[in-house]
């Protein structure tokens, strides 16, 4: 299994839910996002502003990891790279090594923190935050199976960067029906 | 079985018309988790950027905590806390000397979003105390959407579709000039059920904005040309006999004097006049003429905030007649709620005879000019940010002897109080919340903070103080909200019922409203032709008019100030809401100053770079923005979302409809906002 993000450009509108979301469920910093949103504006005679919401992408190479002196940056086996703040000496090579800026610097702190992909969630059988707060279904999770067809790197709409491997696939997908409300908590009489 | 410090809440942003739930965690007297609400029956646990946010209203260390009153001169800065008798007293002596000495008007008591966000505060227990006292009531909704409810009321057809119907029924949703991605993130996935199974998305908007990106099609008329695309797209509907004419005129009053009147305009000169092609008009034509469910989402009032709104939205009701959608299922209008309150319990049986300043801008306006208020309760609003024109406003604010601020946060209203009072939270009351169908509990959680105190419970203790003694006659508020619940809407409904439903309970409302085309007009017919309209001297049929202060009718003005200011609205503000949410760190992280869309051709001819620091301007005021550059914006419009006060440093008072028909109609009195031209500089960092 690895593990990453499925994002929609077809459906984010640029809301900023799952930023907020990640703060909210990991308690991060004032002015410290794991995730971010950048926003595209339209081209001449276009009428379509492209919003991309990003996080660290779990990539199966993890630059960041390599980099890290400390062995603070590790990689679970389900393909989630895990920061580890007690180990972290604060020395910001993994910033310098990933492609896509996902590492942040809590200054307060004197460490780095990153997005875990809400793995304390996925252990109990929940999506992150962020997934779980779109309301367009624009952010899913991306499970790939090992050895699975369509598994590997070259998986479909999977961004393609070698050394890296991050695990976003880009893609419009069949369209994601509104999940219901969960049931009850309790029994009605 | 429930977790004891479980608790079900809606978020304490006022959306429209449906609250995302929220499930809250509480431990020792503490909020320690605050997540969507996964059984909620619209939302399903997911929460925009200010829901997920709004755990850090509750925390914050910057709530007000006990009733205050200045120390100093206005505005200085300086406060001494007070005992609550001691605020009380003092704002019943000047309230009974004004009662007493004949002038109970000048008592005045605005509410807005931070108190009707419970809403038997805003239906029931804030009018029941306006009326029970003598004093003028001002509701908070009067800048959002009273010409809206106006044309509504004139044309006598108020919508009131589920968004949730439109979701699954609509062939084709049309955002006429709104925004919902923007402004109520909770209504995209029905938008976007549309889209998925084919349907036609449109977004009508000068603007490319958030919900442009998920629209199937984005029209860009003119701003403030609705009147002319609706009636040229009626027009061609008319000519090209996609109109059943002989069920319109079955259904409504006037539809021979509305079908003249429109087909007297040359669709091609209703297109030059929108900036659009005519095959745009004929495209929506066809889309409105095509026999399938159409909705037209008109759930907020922007097209109100323009000077010719009452006629934008008349004339496009008509058109939403015309093509057959009324009283269909997934069509018609999404709007507002459906569900009352116990009518009974305002108590408007008891308010004085001596008539009250109208809810009207224009009224509020000149009873401030001409200093006929003394006292001025402020009860979960704020004027110096929301109310157009600032600095005049400003200048009014100060002669008024007495001003009373009651919010969580000190915002830009009271600083410039002589008295504060501590709200409680949303998670502190017990309350009510509905949407156009459905009706849910705000749980009480937790303990007021500090000396905070919800509205009721001083309003009661300021009424006694003016000899009312049976304000609340209660034994508590959930005996309270009992009785609110004693309505046809809400029957079977209760505290402890819907305590058990953290889904949210059904209302006794129409499933689909006005399926038997019985209209809210004299005639209880739809108003092509409004009599009434014309007896109240307005137009009695949709028609357009250029505003004052525009591009057209004001070349001296548009010499000195080209650019068009457009109040848009944005996912990280719900109006000026705890200080402009400087007070609630994501937020202010999210968007720590005010920030103006520049199209990158208006920055570059003024050295204006993204980024740079600058300065929007008119002769009504000054204010410092940081700008960004970007395709958004139609060249010659600037915008600047609602939250900031420094939008209405700039926006003018004009306000288009006049006291007099408020007094008889209850609505209209829109200042508007969309209607101001102004100059854009770069200043110094």
């Amino acid at each position: 299994m690895r593990l990453g993000f499925s994002f929609d450009p077809d459906r984010c509108f640029g809301c900023l839910g799952c930023v907020a979301a990640c703060a909210n469920a990991n308690g991060t910093p004032e002015d410290l996002f794991w995730r971010r949103v950048h926003k595209l504006p339209p081209e001449p005679g276009s009428s379509r502003t492209v919003y991309l919401s990003m996080a660290c992408n779990h990539c199966d190479a993890a630059p960041c990891a390599q980099a890290c002196p400390a062995g603070a940056l590790t990689k679970r086996p389900d393909g989630v790279v895990q920061h580890h703040p007690e180990a972290c000496i604060g020395c910001r090579c993994c910033q310098m090594a990933c492609p896509y800026e996902a590492p942040q610097w809590d200054a307060a702190r004197g460490v780095i923190s990153k997005c875990g992909l809400c793995h304390d969630r996925l252990d109990q059988g929940r999506e992150p935050a962020c997934v779980e707060t779109c309301f367009a279904g624009a952010l899913r999770l991306l499970r790939l199976e090992d050895g699975a067809a369509g598994g590997g790197t070259e998986a479909a709409g999977l961004i393609h960067l070698p050394e890296a491997g991050p695990m976003l696939r880009i893609a419009s997908g069949p369209p994601g029906a509104f999940p219901p409300a969960l049931p009850l908590p309790w029994e009605r009489p | 079985m429930r977790l004891p410090n479980v608790h079900y809440s809606v978020c304490p942003h006022n959306c429209w018309p449906v609250n995302c739930g929220l499930r809250v965690e509480v431990e020792d007297g503490r909020l320690c988790a605050l997540a969507g609400n996964p059984h909620h029956d619209f939302s399903r646990g997911r929460l925009c950027v200010k829901g997920q946010a709004s755990g850090e209203i509750q925390r914050s260390p910057h709530r007000l905590t006990r009733p205050m009153k200045r120390a100093g001169a206005r505005g200085a800065g300086a406060w001494e806390p007070i005992t609550w008798d001691e605020a009380l007293d003092t704002i019943a002596a000047r309230m009974r000397a004004n009662r007493d000495g004949g002038r109970p008007q000048a008592n005045a008591v605005y509410h807005s979003h931070g108190n009707i966000v419970q809403r038997v505060n805003w239906k029931v227990l804030t009018p029941r105390f306006a009326n029970l006292v003598g004093a003028t009531l001002w509701d908070g909704n009067f800048p959002c959407w009273y010409d809206v409810g106006l044309a509504q009321a004139l044309t006598g057809y108020w919508g009131l579709h589920d968004p949730v119907e439109t979701g699954a029924h609509a062939a084709a949703l049309v955002n006429w000039a709104q925004d919902p991605a923007a402004s109520q993130a909770n209504m995209v996935p029905y938008l976007l059920q549309v889209r998925d199974r084919g349907g036609e998305v449109v977004t009508i908007d000068p603007r490319v904005t958030q919900t442009a990106a998920l629209s199937t099609w984005h029209l860009r008329p003119r701003l403030g040309s609705d009147v002319w695309l609706a009636n040229g797209v009626a027009a061609v509907m008319l000519r090209e006999g996609l109109v059943d004419e002989a069920a319109m005129a079955r259904m409504g009053d006037g539809f021979e004097a509305y079908r003249a009147h429109v087909l007297a305009l040359e669709p091609r000169l209703a297109a030059r006049e929108c900036e659009l092609d005519l095959k745009d008009l004929e495209r929506l034509a066809a889309l409105y003429g095509q026999g399938s469910p159409l909705c037209t989402n008109l759930t907020r009032g922007a097209l109100g905030k323009h000077w010719n709104g009452v006629q934008m939205v008349r004339a496009v009701l008509c058109l939403v007649a015309l093509g057959g959608h009324i009283g269909v299922r997934g069509g018609g209008v999404v709007w507002g709620e459906a569900v009352d309150w116990n009518p009974s319990l305002q108590a408007q049986d008891r308010a004085p005879a001596t008539p009250a300043h109208p809810n009207n801008f224009n009224a509020i306006d000149a009873a401030l000019d001409s200093g006929a208020i003394d006292t001025l309760l402020v009860v979960g609003g704020n004027p110096l940010s929301q109310w157009p024109n600032l600095n005049r406003l400003r200048a009014q604010l100060a002669r008024v002897p007495l001003v009373v601020v009651n919010d969580l946060f000190l915002n830009h209203t009271a600083r410039q109080a002589d008295l504060v009072l501590p709200a409680t939270s949303w998670l502190e009351e017990l309350g009510l919340r509905a949407s156009n169908s459905r009706i849910y509990l705000m749980d009480q959680a937790l303990p007021p903070l500090g000396e905070s105190r919800e509205a009721s419970w001083w309003m009661d203790r300021l009424a006694r103080r003016l000899g009312v003694e049976d304000y609340f006659p209660w034994p508590d508020k959930e005996a309270c909200l009992d009785a609110c619940l004693a309505s046809a809407a809400c029957a079977g409904a209760s505290v402890a019922e819907l305590r058990r439903r953290p889904e949210g309970m059904p209302a006794h409302v129409a499933g689909v409203p006005y399926a038997d085309h019985r209209f809210q007009t004299p005639t209880g017919r739809f108003a092509f032709f409004s009599a009434q309209a014309e007896t109240l001297g307005l137009p009695p049929l949709p028609t357009p008019e250029e505003a004052p202060e525009g591009a057209r009718r004001s070349p001296g003005l548009l010499a000195r100030f080209p650019l068009q200011l457009v109040s848009e609205r944005r996912n990280t503000h719900f109006h000026s809401f705890h200080d402009s949410h400087r007070l609630v760190p994501t937020l202010r992280s999210l968007e720590p100053e005010p920030l103006l869309h520049v199209h990158p051709r208006d920055g570059a001819a003024r050295g204006v770079a993204d980024g740079d620091l600058a300065e929007l301007f008119n002769d009504r005021g000054t204010a410092r923005v940081r700008v960004e550059w970007t395709t958004e914006m139609a060249a010659g419009q600037v915008g600047l979302n609602d939250g900031w006060p420094e939008l209405n440093l700039l926006t003018s008072s004009l306000c288009p409809v006049a006291p007099a028909v408020t007094a008889v109609m209850g609505l209209g009195g829109q200042p508007a906002y969309q209607n101001a031209l102004v100059q854009l500089r770069k200043v110094a960092p």
